[in-house]
């Protein structure tokens, strides 16, 4: 099962940039599959985010255009004020409909469109945050069979959207940052 | 209760909804025909696909049915570098009139903004705006000119940002605890029920088309026919403005050159 996973998608709100900081900073240089971040942010700050992130990531992250084709050992963020929807196609698709949880980039959105597309193919996490968004997304991932990894709440700097997924399904694992770290690059991909 | 489609399912049903509403429903990406089925058959207590297409042969559900596609939250002056771009492109036009078109007004705020910009920047030269909507009702919405009371700090916010010089509710009247936008601005606008694929040319060549956003929920295909269309009516050095998380095809550099990358202005070759 290892070998089959054809992307990972993280969701996370507050507290959650240092830990996809510390991630992507420590994942091998050569992790082949794409990885989909969804995180809540400020509508209005455009840029920065995705600056800051490049600073530290071993891999390219970019904020993807509509349309954009997931490539293996690329991080794609979501863009401020737009819902990210990953397609059947291996493709993104961007959207300005109404927020979810009061969030847009809404997590569930993503989720739950990753999920359909990559079914038991995907790896889903879920870090630390401070609104329930990302929860029934998870359980999406896990109903159809992809595997979960929730943040250990313990860990978390405000551990409300990791509760809410532990309230909505059973995970694969429950890990510290250091441990899922470990886990993304001891996959063979 | 969510309908779990395949794609298989979602492909035949699609080019079904093509056939009964003339529009390009084959053309939705998967997510959001998914999720506005989802929503569209809970709100109407439809359980099954086939009861939804028998619907679909009434004029009225059918109306319902595709204003229900809409895309319509967004914001007043969402993106305020673009507008505060487009405002500089408006003063150095030299055309008279100047042909500004939506080819697709779904929600009324960048119509909105337009207005206001232009009432800010008095142009001596006659503006001639043209807006298009694939359905009668979403139109009707747009020129009642009502905005929803939970948008107004964000608009404000962006108004600011745009660096207007009054202040934003100077162009609203207050409608029984509405918000409604300025009849005398809106009377400067042509509407127009019209589907961009479906007819495709337009009596004016036009100086700047405002296309932003609107091409999100459909396949490249359909955004290649569409660009196609809006080329063929541009004049020379006309400008196109698109959502600023959208890409112009590969070889649309041939035709268009970017004149601002950061706000997605581009200029026809």
């Amino acid at each position: 099962m290892l070998n089959d996973f054809k992307a990972v998608v993280i969701g996370g709100s507050a507290g959650s940039f240092s830990v996809v900081t510390k991630i992507l900073s420590q994942l091998r240089p050569d992790f082949k599959l794409p990885v989909i971040i969804c995180l809540h942010r400020l509508k209005h700050i455009r840029s920065g985010l995705v600056e800051g992130l490049n600073l530290k990531s071993k891999l390219q992250v970019i904020e993807p255009c509509d349309k954009e084709k997931l490539l293996p050992g690329k991080v794609y963020l979501a863009p401020s004020n737009y819902h990210m929807f990953i397609e059947y196609d291996n493709t993104i698709s961007l959207s300005i409909e109404e927020p979810l949880n009061h969030s847009r980039p809404s997590i569930d959105h993503t989720f739950f469109s990753s999920a359909y597309a990559y079914r038991n193919k995907l790896l889903g996490i879920i870090l630390t945050g401070a609104n329930k968004d990302g929860a029934k997304g998870m359980k999406s991932i896990h109903d159809k069979g992809g595997f979960t990894i929730v943040q250990d709440p313990i860990t978390c700097e405000v551990d409300t959207m990791p509760k809410s997924a532990l309230r909505e399904f059973e995970p694969n694992l429950i890990l510290a940052p250091e441990k899922i770290i470990e886990y993304l690059n001891q996959l063979d991909s | 209760m969510a309908v779990n489609y395949s794609i298989k399912e979602l492909k035949e049903l699609s080019s079904l909804l093509t056939e009964k509403t003339g529009l390009a429903f084959h053309e939705i990406t998967h997510s959001f025909l998914k999720r506005r089925l989802n929503q569209v058959m809970s709100r109407f207590l439809i359980k099954r696909t086939n009861q939804l297409l028998e619907r679909l042969d009434d004029p009225q559900f059918r109306e319902e049915f595709i204003e229900f596609f809409s895309v319509e939250s967004t914001e007043m002056f969402r993106d305020a570098g673009m507008w505060r771009n487009l405002k500089q492109i408006l003063l150095d036009c030299s055309s008279s009139p100047v042909n500004i078109w939506f080819p697709d007004v779904s929600s009324g705020e960048e119509l909105y903004s337009l207005l206001v910009l232009v009432e800010e920047i008095k142009l001596n030269d006659p503006i001639k705006i043209l807006a298009n909507h694939c359905s009668s009702e979403g139109l009707r919405k747009v020129q009642s000119g009502i905005i929803e009371a939970k948008k107004w700090d964000i608009n404000t916010h962006n108004y600011k940002r745009f660096e207007g010089i009054c202040q934003l509710e100077d162009y609203f009247i207050k409608q029984e605890g509405d918000l409604k936008f300025r009849p005398d601005l809106l009377a400067k606008v042509e509407f127009k029920k019209n589907f961009i694929l479906n007819n495709n040319s337009l009596i004016d060549k036009q100086d700047i088309v405002i296309y932003r956003n609107s091409l999100l929920i459909y396949s490249k295909f359909f955004k290649e026919d569409a660009l196609n269309i809006i080329h063929n009516n541009l004049k020379s050095k006309g400008f196109l403005c698109i959502g600023i998380q959208e890409a112009l095809p590969n070889h649309s550099e041939n035709v268009f050159e970017a004149f601002d990358l950061k706000n997605k202005i581009f200029k026809k070759k």
